[in-house]
């Protein structure tokens, strides 16, 4: 069974506030399946609240969000945690690995949790290891890892579920330069060969650059939603 | 929830083997330590119970013609264990609380992680009270096996002037299976209470409500206790009433003990108010601190407060003992005495792990911030200061303040006074008690180093 059959994240005059401030302002967005976005604007625009409301980490306080015909805002807390285990894979700045599992069984996680036999998992987060030039450092913690090998299994971690949509928040912010394009060369062509959305928040124009289409959030608004090119 | 319970072990594993295993081998420890007393204090009770049924032969021999009369009396023992019993079950099971708290330490990282990745709330909760839970039941195991491994040493105590065996402090098997199944349910349940209070987010963990500060009113109890007793001494005369007058000071001693814990924790936000006034950087922290956790302060050195008012009782004891006739009197005396210490060293135990396991909790709760202020400069010996007014200042109000008032009790037994010898021991036990709190904070030296460097 594979997970990554065409669904579009989509997101409907979705609004969120946090007391006074209004974080989000009726955001549509639709992001067709193998497509990759940059979201991108200033610090506090509302980008990485999109994100998390993308991904049903927060809930909108009004309109929809929608993974194919799943509403992801309107259901139960566990139904949403199903959903972010079975569709969805996360690349966030700090990698948000486990520190005290080796990067194997980092990246065999999600697999374990979907109740997959432990040899699949195993096999499955090595091959990952594997592709992404990861291949002998699968006993190493996260903490025996550089940043950019640190990031590079937690984009195996994404993507060993086979996700239809892969969220990113900031992926290069503690990087340089130089290992944050090839943190970004690798997601973007990961989540391309895999057929899955990837959503990348950034402030950052270099890392936008990887992506297809860019969408730029200021004061909780689409000022722009651009292809690539015409950025 | 099967799904969640596959990844447990692997969790568990490689806690174990990074940095966190110092909390969980820290907290199996007291796990040990507290299942290891549980089954002694209660192992304890069950013999004074066995013995009312057969009563020993040294017993029997020693009170001679007054045998019939003092097998009648021998209820009374079993009713000073139950009661030193419940005073020690208390702290006992904190500990093991504790432990269960510091188990969860560290996890915070891990919990929004396993959130981010699609766990439900409910999970993470019963993902960490299994970890929780596994680890009490390695502990509990542990104690039981050093609970039977001890059992020939309890030959060298005796009551009732006969020595205890390894027979009679032979619990059956399935009170033993008991115990431990207690332990760890109580564990989970500790560890479930603690997560409640926490809202688990993909994006963080975070405190739900900002702790309240202690109100008045636990204050208000002491002088209704003072009142009651007031009334109630005078009437006692253990000379003549020593059985009746014995159960009485022995019940007041529990009903002051959870007045105190009651009181202690406000008294210590007091304490952090005057504190958090100073002008020492040191001193101004460690105030600011205890105002912060008032009641976690007082876990800390509950047990010590225990000592203090123990070890008051102590200080009246020899009074009790000297010129006794009657061969029954001078073997309650005798090993009220013995009960006494006895009681004393497992408090001291139980206060010892509870403040190395507190201030080992709260140094590696406080990593990131020690290494934080580390690189700003700030020398390591200023961590050292604060630990040493954190930890002595509670410890000597609790000690002395709880000292005081078993003295201001005692005092007013008729014909109970202390003399030198019990005011010797009296303060030797809270000397001892405050070296030793300070002694188990300054163990957690090394653990500050490492998280500064």
């Amino acid at each position: 069974m594979t997970f990554n059959e065409p669904r579009t994240l989509s997101a409907r005059g979705v609004s969120k506030n946090f007391g006074e401030v209004h974080a989000l302002r009726e955001v549509s967005i639709d992001i067709p399946a193998g497509q990759s976005v940059a979201v991108m604007g200033p610090s506090g625009s509302g980008k990485s609240t999109l994100l998390h409301c993308l991904a049903g980490i927060l809930m909108p306080d009004a309109g929809d969000v929608s993974l194919g015909d799943e509403p992801v805002s309107l259901s139960s807390d566990s139904a949403r945690s199903r959903l972010r285990l079975e569709r969805m894979g996360f690349v966030f700045q700090d990698g948000q690995l486990l520190p005290e599992l080796p990067a194997l069984e980092n990246v065999a996680l999600p697999l374990l949790l979907l109740g997959r036999p432990r040899a699949e998992a195993f096999g499955r987060a090595a091959d990952w290891l594997d592709r992404l030039g990861l291949g002998g450092l699968e006993r190493r913690r996260p903490g025996q890892l550089s940043g950019g090998q640190a990031h590079r299994v937690a984009i195996a971690r994404a993507m060993v579920g086979s996700p239809a949509v892969v969220l990113a928040d900031e992926p290069t912010g503690a990087l340089d330069q130089a290992t944050g394009a090839e943190v970004m060369r690798v997601l973007t062509a990961t989540a391309k060969g895999a057929g899955a959305s990837l959503v990348v928040v950034t402030h950052d124009p270099t890392v936008a650059r990887w992506c297809e289409r860019h969408v730029e959030i200021v004061d909780g608004r689409v000022l722009t939603d651009v292809a690539a090119e015409a950025a | 929830m099967t799904r969640v319970t596959r990844v447990a072990p692997l969790l568990l594993r490689g806690r174990i083997s990074t940095g966190h295993g110092v909390i969980d081998v820290l907290a199996i420890a007291a796990f040990t330590l507290s299942s290891w007393l549980l089954l002694v204090v209660l192992a304890g009770v069950n013999t004074f119970l066995h013995r009312q049924l057969v009563p020993p032969a040294g017993f029997l021999q020693a009170v001679g013609a007054g045998s019939v009369d003092g097998v009648q009396q021998l209820p009374l023992w079993t009713v000073l264990a139950a009661c030193a019993g419940v005073l020690l079950v208390v702290p006992v099971l904190t500990l093991g609380a504790a432990a269960a708290r510091m188990g969860a330490l560290g996890r915070d990282q891990r919990l929004s992680t396993l959130r981010l990745l699609g766990v439900t709330g409910g999970q993470v909760v019963a993902l960490s009270a299994l970890e929780t839970m596994l680890a009490a039941l390695v502990g509990a195991l542990a104690g039981m096996v050093g609970y039977l491994v001890t059992l020939p040493l309890w030959s060298a105590i005796g009551f009732q002037a006969s020595p205890l065996s390894a027979a009679e402090m032979m619990l059956p098997p399935l009170a033993i299976a008991g115990i431990v199944l207690l332990q760890v349910v109580l564990a989970g349940l500790s560890s479930v209470t603690g997560l409640m209070r926490l809202r688990i987010s993909p994006l963080g963990v975070a405190r739900r409500q900002p702790r309240p500060a202690l109100k008045a009113w636990r204050f208000v109890l002491l002088p209704i206790v003072v009142v009651a007793w007031l009334a109630v001494a005078p009437m006692l005369n253990l000379q003549r009433q020593v059985v009746f007058g014995a159960s009485v000071v022995v019940v007041a001693l529990g009903v002051f003990m959870g007045v105190i814990n009651l009181v202690g924790p406000w008294l210590l936000q007091l304490l952090g108010v005057a504190l958090s006034r100073s002008g020492r950087p040191a001193t101004l922290i460690a105030g600011r601190r205890m105002l912060a956790d008032p009641k976690g302060a007082w876990r800390s050195v509950s047990g010590l407060a225990f000592i203090g008012f123990t070890g008051g009782a102590l200080a009246s004891v020899p009074a009790l003992t000297s010129d006794q006739v009657d061969p029954l009197v001078r073997i309650l005396a005798d090993d009220l005495r013995t009960g006494t210490y006895l009681t004393v060293a497992i408090a001291f135990l139980v206060a010892a792990a509870s403040t190395l396991l507190n201030q080992a909790a709260a140094v590696l709760d406080r990593r990131l911030e020690l290494r934080q202020l580390g690189n700003l400069g700030v020398p390591v010996r200023l961590h050292h200061s604060i630990r040493v007014v954190e930890v002595i200042a509670p410890a000597a109000l609790a000690a002395l303040g709880s000292g005081g008032l078993a003295v201001f009790f005692l005092g007013l037994l008729p014909k109970v006074g202390s003399d030198h010898l019990g005011i010797l021991g009296f303060g030797s036990a809270l000397v001892a008690g405050v070296a030793l709190v300070w002694l188990a904070g300054e163990a957690c030296r090394p653990l500050v180093r490492a998280a500064v460097s």
